[in-house]
């Protein structure tokens, strides 16, 4: 018989007062307390604590709790926030481990299966790819931009060869054949797939300082298109690759607007280059100066990313246009708007070479700000905010003036509103000439026509009441009487003495308060865009605090 | 000490109101998935007490329950639709409740700013009450004294278990863990209460 009290006994007691035993334990712990007097005692003191436990004092209810949870809604579903990626920001962290676990599957499938991509297409059932398509992009992506470096965008100008998982030497090859169209392998690197690197590239053609940064920066531009381009998911059930079907055209627009930047003896060298580096695609130097290649690459740069992605999975292989993403993104207006900027600045440098040193420093600064900006991975939703901060400071003081405008409206609406009088006694006096006391009036209100009846004669004998009726702001009162009443208006303790023919003016005092009273409405109608404007505020208050930190060296 | 015919009598009925309770949940998802609109808000106001409770317990401090709650009540308005009765409603949202916290804990490990209720939050000045109620007073800050120096999972087992009423199966399901875990951990929970309150246990004991 047990009289000391260990861990098992314990957990065996606290299962017992929870009706969680076995029969076994049950008999075992009965046993027990009838006997042994510490079992006894220390199943009474878990027996306190439960008490206790149980006792605990609930936290004070909440007032309001389903209004302020339903506005919250309405205000979420109203405003939904915005995101650069499809999923959620806290996944933001680009969780390369899920995403290359995801990858290697792919790759293992791609280089294990020498097939034709278009046969193995063909060999698998569309419920497989429907269950793609239904699941994929509604989870989470990340992208494979991390991984890349200005050399590794060079290298996929030259050769088609994106490195996707350097730890593992592998690599993505992207090409067309005549017979298929493109396509994409995943293959390993070998040691004598030599690098190309644009330091060997200045090197070998003797770039100058501003072709060199001209270069740069179109590698750059070039990069965080690929970015957008290429993504994994790191969803364990739902792996896939995505690859926007731009990447098959990016790497020639590329070449050749990298040889846009060369003078001619310079293209030609490159032209060489390309052919001692195997390169699948030739340059053809006459058509480099023709109007039509400009067009090509303005286009490509303008256009922004194709919607059509190219989607890999373990099981699959089919193409679907993807439209709740990237397209649209403010990364890619930008990147259309660097392209114009870089454009501009090439256009510049050619036709004022006495200002080239400064238009070099300008393209250094746009560089360094779009590094700024893009390199230390800002949210995306400050970017947004960042690029219409100026559009949105005129917005603001727009808004601003007329939010000044609407509160000055209200105020004077709203005074107008309390001197409207809360209800309205209508005295008749007699016409003495004409001894007329009519018993009835008519009353329109709201183009609703009523024949009031009005009271006893005053004591004085020479008037009678309409008896007070309430006055709504919204309602329209035209009182039709015989020209020759004398009609006084009493509304609260303030009278105003109109004569008979003067009926009209109840009806556009009444009006009046009416539209103004309408006017409120619609203001107050109008709280969202306050609501809005207060918002703004905010947003542009925390994003200039955050850019502020941005600037800080 | 065996289970006494009133006390089952209470268990059964206790299950039948859980069932009951079960199949009005679902029969409200239903209207709300139906499109009805004031379906959700009775959803929200059958459970709301409970999970705030349960935040303000977890957490021990009132200031942010309203906006953890609503959080959660949130979180559940989105994903009803793919709600597939796997757990019961409540086990569900007791879960969503438990890593709405956790989730805030570790913020709040992060900011630095991990505080509990102080006893200048309390609403009443314990001279102008009662004798008991200001031994229940004392009692419940003893305890929640008790609670915040548990570790949080023992002190979520120990809240689900005893303030809820979860069985090992559903803390277990809402924990995401094994019946085992469940089991033990409460034990160490109550036995590290044990002592911490012990001038409160031995009085009656």
């Amino acid at each position: 018989m047990k009289s000391h009290i260990d861990k098992k006994t314990e957990q065996l007691l606290s299962a017992y007062i929870d009706n969680e035993a076995t029969p076994e334990e049950r008999r075992i712990v009965e046993e027990q307390i009838q006997h042994n007097p510490a079992w006894k005692r220390e199943l009474l003191r878990m027996r306190r604590v439960q008490g206790i436990v149980a006792a605990k004092e609930p936290v004070g209810q909440s007032q309001y709790f389903w209004t302020k949870l339903s506005a919250r809604i309405e205000d979420e579903q109203l405003h939904p926030k915005e995101s650069f990626f499809p999923f959620q920001r806290k996944w933001l962290p680009v969780t390369l481990g899920a995403g290359i676990a995801a990858l290697l599957i792919i790759i293992f499938t791609l280089v294990y299966q020498k097939e034709s991509i278009v046969q193995y297409v063909d060999t698998q059932t569309s419920q497989i790819r429907d269950w793609y398509e239904q699941n994929m992009l509604s989870g989470k992506v990340s992208t494979l931009a991390s991984m890349l470096s200005n050399d590794d965008v060079f290298n996929f100008a030259m050769t088609g060869s994106l490195p996707v998982d350097k730890a593992n030497g592998k690599m993505l090859q992207f090409g067309d054949q005549p017979s298929h169209g493109h396509f994409v392998e995943a293959e390993n690197a070998t040691p004598q797939q030599a690098k190309m690197t644009t330091a060997a590239l200045i090197k070998r053609l003797g770039l100058d300082r501003s072709q060199s940064i001209a270069i740069d920066s179109l590698l750059q531009t070039y990069r965080s298109r690929l970015e957008n381009s290429m993504l994994v998911s790191q969803e364990a059930d739902s792996q896939f690759m995505a690859i926007n079907a731009d990447v098959w055209a990016m790497n020639k627009v590329l070449m050749v607007d990298i040889a846009k930047t060369l003078s001619r003896p310079q293209r030609k060298n490159f032209a060489g280059m390309l052919v001692s580096a195997n390169a699948p695609v030739k340059l053809n130097l006459e058509a480099l100066d023709s109007p039509m290649t400009d067009t090509v690459i303005i286009n490509f740069g303008k256009k922004g990313p194709s919607r059509q992605f190219v989607i890999i999975t373990p099981d699959t292989l089919f193409v679907k246009n993807v439209t709740k993403q990237f397209s649209d993104s403010f990364a890619v207006r930008c990147e259309q708007v660097n392209n114009e900027v870089r454009r501009h600045y090439e256009l510049l440098a050619k036709h004022s070479p006495e200002r080239a040193a400064d238009i070099i420093e300008n393209l250094k600064r746009h560089q360094a700000f779009r590094d700024k900006v893009f390199n230390k991975r800002v949210d995306s939703s400050l970017r947004q905010y960042y690029a219409d901060s100026r559009g949105l400071d005129g917005k603001m003081k727009k808004l601003d003036g007329e939010y000044q405008d609407f509160n000055a409206a209200v105020q004077q609406a709203e005074r107008m509103l309390k001197s409207l009088p809360d209800s309205m006694t209508l005295r008749i006096e007699i016409n003495r000439q004409l001894g007329v006391m009519p018993d009835r009036m008519t009353v329109v209100m709201n183009n609703i026509v009523m024949t009031q009846p009005l009271s006893a004669p005053h004591p004085s004998g020479n008037a009678r009441m309409l008896k007070p009726h309430p006055v709504d702001s919204g309602m329209i009162w035209h009182i039709q009487m015989p020209d020759s009443i004398r009609m006084v208006m009493m509304p609260r303790q303030r009278g105003v003495v109109l004569a008979g023919d003067q009926s009209v003016q109840i009806g556009s005092f009444m009006k009046d308060g009416y539209r103004k009273a309408a006017e409120i409405k619609s203001i107050r109608s109008r709280q969202d865009l306050e609501k809005r404007l207060r918002q703004l505020e905010k947003e542009l208050q925390e994003m200039r605090k955050q850019m502020e930190k941005l600037e800080e060296p | 000490m065996t289970e006494s015919p009133g006390e089952t009598r209470g268990t059964q009925a206790k299950a039948a109101r859980g069932e009951n309770d079960a199949k009005i949940d679902e029969r409200l998802i239903r209207d709300f998935l139906d499109g009805k609109s004031d379906a959700f808000m009775h959803l929200v106001q059958r459970h709301q007490e409970r999970v705030r409770n349960l935040i303000y317990s977890i957490l021990g401090y009132t200031q942010i329950v309203d906006d953890l709650a609503q959080d959660v009540f949130i979180k559940v308005y989105q994903s009803l639709p793919n709600f597939r009765y796997q757990s019961s409603f409540a086990t569900w949202l007791y879960r969503v409740t438990v890593n709405r916290c956790r989730d805030e804990i570790r913020r709040s490990k992060v900011r630095r700013m991990f505080r509990l209720e102080s006893l200048q939050e309390r609403d009443h000045p314990v001279e102008s009450e009662s004798t008991d109620r200001t031994e229940r007073i004392l009692v419940n800050e003893a305890l929640n004294a008790a609670l915040r120096q548990l570790s949080e999972s023992h002190r979520t087992i120990v809240l689900l278990k005893e303030v809820e009423g979860l069985r090992y199966e559903e803390i277990a399901e809402v924990l995401q863990c094994g019946v085992g875990t469940v089991k033990s951990r409460l034990a160490r929970a109550r036995v590290r209460l044990k002592q911490l309150l012990q001038p409160y246990v031995e009085e009656e004991v």
